[in-house]
């Protein structure tokens, strides 16, 4: 039992942890509600009129639709593709007995560490040479390459807390390989899957350096590439750029709300036998 | 219905022998049970015929039809798992029906099917739940219906009763007996406890080290145990064992054990054996208070019910006397015990029984 004075204690850490990590989030929203005198009002003002102004804005005068759009498309397809492949490849490490498996994780996580920067010109040079700078595949090649790691890690992780008893009654009972993976492992492992996914999926919509490097028309630049190139040269619509901000981060607070209890269970596989 | 043929099959896992060279056959409607301690390699030995693990040498053939290569599905058989092995995200039906599903049989066969086999094991109240919201012996009547659903020609039990209490335990040896006699199928059980295998069995395997010790009725196991290891494992209490050599006296041969500080009376057909090393085999239950030439001081009384367990000690050993629960004898009190001659087993320098 904690005392009084550990729960005090306790309440007071957790609460300032959440509002230094909220802090900047509420900014911005607050921010993107006030009017054009509001935000550059000093001292500053820190209640909103609750104006759209600067949500229509951004949409009409900046392409916020458009790069929603093309950040929902890399991110989708970054997704399925790296937990896809994710799947087969930690099924094969979890289960079949092969010889290298903890080589090939220990090498997956050494190629997940390396830093973007050192990979950056070869990339570049292998996506010019094969026309695929400004594509959509282009900025997928790379993102799946650089997930699939974490993909593989979790998955591997949680197939292999599934009893092998399992499989060796669906082996029985009449199933190939193929069909215990299909019809018993996956079913089982959903929140392993959500996690992954949900994973992926933030990290492919955030990313910055790949997609300003690859995407350089404005046709095909993702969210964060696209806000950060709001700003004219003698401008800075810090509106419009709060108002964008918060349309960014909406689908992946909502989304994490949904899964939150499939999250935590994700994650917490492996720690502790249950 | 089937017979069950297993020729020299030997598996190592890394480097490691796990089983070697082990013949079985069960006959047809055959409920045979493979007895050993753990890490003998009777799961492997299971997992080996069921096709989940593939043996190194040997064959293993089901009707005369060799499966020794074959994936686990074209083999026909069926398995109940310790840990019951139900589908966590499927309830009971679509567990008993899963089996026939992937086998492509027709809708409403397998509702006919899975109904009947819910009557048979008592389940039909629990047909929408998941294996989460079941009792221990409710999954593993599961498990069994899974396996049963599918008519296969073997099944196969691996430890399926030892995640259970003891209650229970005994309500399903009970109820896996009148299975096999209703369905008179062929069956291959394994198990470490000499309960399970002296009541289901109709013929026991010893399996020890990957090996196979004796196989027989359970009666032969425990009255003719073939060497010391079988003597030693099956029976509770624990058989004593006395160690010493043989001597010729005039009245007869004798076995003079240091350890126990005893001069035993051997059967006159131990005679020839005058000079050699041997260990006398002597069930708790041939032995009893009296005037006799074992004794030592009582040390423990162990009160199972019907009867009691003495355990007596003298010099480095002690002995395990069976005796009446009304046993009057208190702890610390010097005991002697009978004995009789013939019911002794008695076993060469290398363990083997020595057979008259």
């Amino acid at each position: 039992m904690r005392t009084p004075g550990e729960k005090l204690l306790f309440g007071l850490s957790a609460s300032l942890v959440v509002f230094l990590s909220l802090a900047p989030f509420l900014w911005f929203v607050l921010t993107s509600l006030k009017s054009q005198g509001q935000v550059t009002a000093i001292p500053p003002t820190l209640w909103p009129e609750g104006s759209l102004h600067f949500y229509r804005a951004a949409f009409s005068q900046y392409g916020l639709l458009h790069f929603l759009g093309n950040s929902l498309v890399v991110a989708g397809l970054t997704t399925i593709i790296t937990v896809s492949v994710a799947i087969f490849a930690a099924y094969a490490l979890a289960r079949l007995r092969l010889r290298w498996s903890g080589a090939v994780l220990g090498l997956l996580l050494a190629v997940g560490m390396f830093p973007q920067t050192s990979l950056a010109g070869p990339v570049w040079r292998i996506l010019q040479s094969m026309g695929w700078l400004n594509t959509y595949q282009g900025l997928v090649l790379p993102y799946v390459t650089l997930t699939l790691p974490l993909g593989v890690w979790i998955l591997t992780i949680f197939f292999r807390e599934l009893p092998r008893e399992l499989e060796g009654a669906a082996l029985i009972d009449g199933c190939n390989r193929w069909q215990v993976l299909w019809r018993v492992i996956l079913p089982l492992s959903a929140p392993g899957v959500f996690t992954a996914s949900i994973l992926v999926f933030i990290y492919a919509w955030n990313e910055f350096f790949f997609a300003l490097l690859i995407m350089s028309e404005r046709a095909r630049q993702t969210l964060p590439v696209g806000i950060a190139l709001f700003q004219g040269q003698y401008t800075m619509p810090w509106g419009e750029i709060a108002a964008a901000s918060t349309m960014a981060t909406l689908p992946l607070v909502i989304m994490v709300l949904l899964f939150q209890r499939r999250i935590v269970s994700g994650l917490s596989a492996g720690a502790i036998k249950g | 219905m089937a017979e069950l043929r297993i020729e020299n099959l030997s598996k190592s896992y890394q480097g490691e022998r796990v089983l070697e060279g082990v013949s079985i056959q069960v006959p047809h409607g055959g409920f045979s049970v493979i007895l050993g301690p753990s890490g003998c390699g009777k799961s492997t030995l299971l997992r080996l015929v069921a096709g989940l693990d593939q043996q190194d040498q040997g064959a293993i053939f089901i009707d005369g039809r060799e499966v020794s290569a074959l994936p686990p599905k074209e083999r026909d058989v069926a398995m109940v798992f310790q840990s019951y092995a139900l589908y966590p995200h499927m309830s009971v039906a679509e567990n008993l029906a899963f089996p026939l599903k992937m086998r492509g049989m027709a809708k409403d066969s397998i509702s006919a099917k899975v109904r009947e086999a819910a009557r048979l094991l008592g389940l039909e109240q629990m047909l929408e739940r998941k294996p989460k919201e079941l009792s221990g012996g409710q999954r593993q009547r599961v498990a069994i219906g899974r396996a049963l659903v599918r008519e296969p020609a073997l099944f196969l039990f691996d430890e399926p009763l030892s995640n259970l209490d003891a209650q229970l335990r005994q309500g399903m040896r009970v109820e896996l007996t009148r299975l096999h006699e209703r369905l008179s199928a062929t069956m291959l059980y394994v198990t470490h406890d000499q309960v399970e295998a002296m009541t289901l069995a109709t013929e026991i395997m010893v399996l020890a080290q990957g090996k196979v010790q004796q196989i027989g009725a359970p009666r032969e196991i425990y009255d003719q145990p073939a060497n010391l290891f079988v003597a030693g494992f099956v029976g509770s209490p624990a058989i004593n064992l006395l160690q010493g050599m043989v001597r010729l006296e005039a009245e007869g041969p004798r076995l003079h054990c240091p350890q126990l500080d005893a001069n035993l009376p051997l059967p006159g057909k131990a005679a020839p054996l005058d000079g050699k090393r041997l260990t006398v085999g002597i069930r708790p239950e041939h032995l009893s208070l009296g005037p006799g030439p074992l004794g030592g001081e009582l040390e423990l009384i162990e009160r199972i019910g019907a009867e009691n367990i003495l355990h007596l000690r003298r010099a480095q050993s002690s002995l395990r006397v069976r005796v009446e629960a009304d046993c009057q004898a208190k702890a610390g009190e010097t005991l002697t015990v009978q004995t009789d001659p013939a019911a002794y087993l008695l076993f060469d320098e290398e363990g083997k029984r020595i057979a008259f």
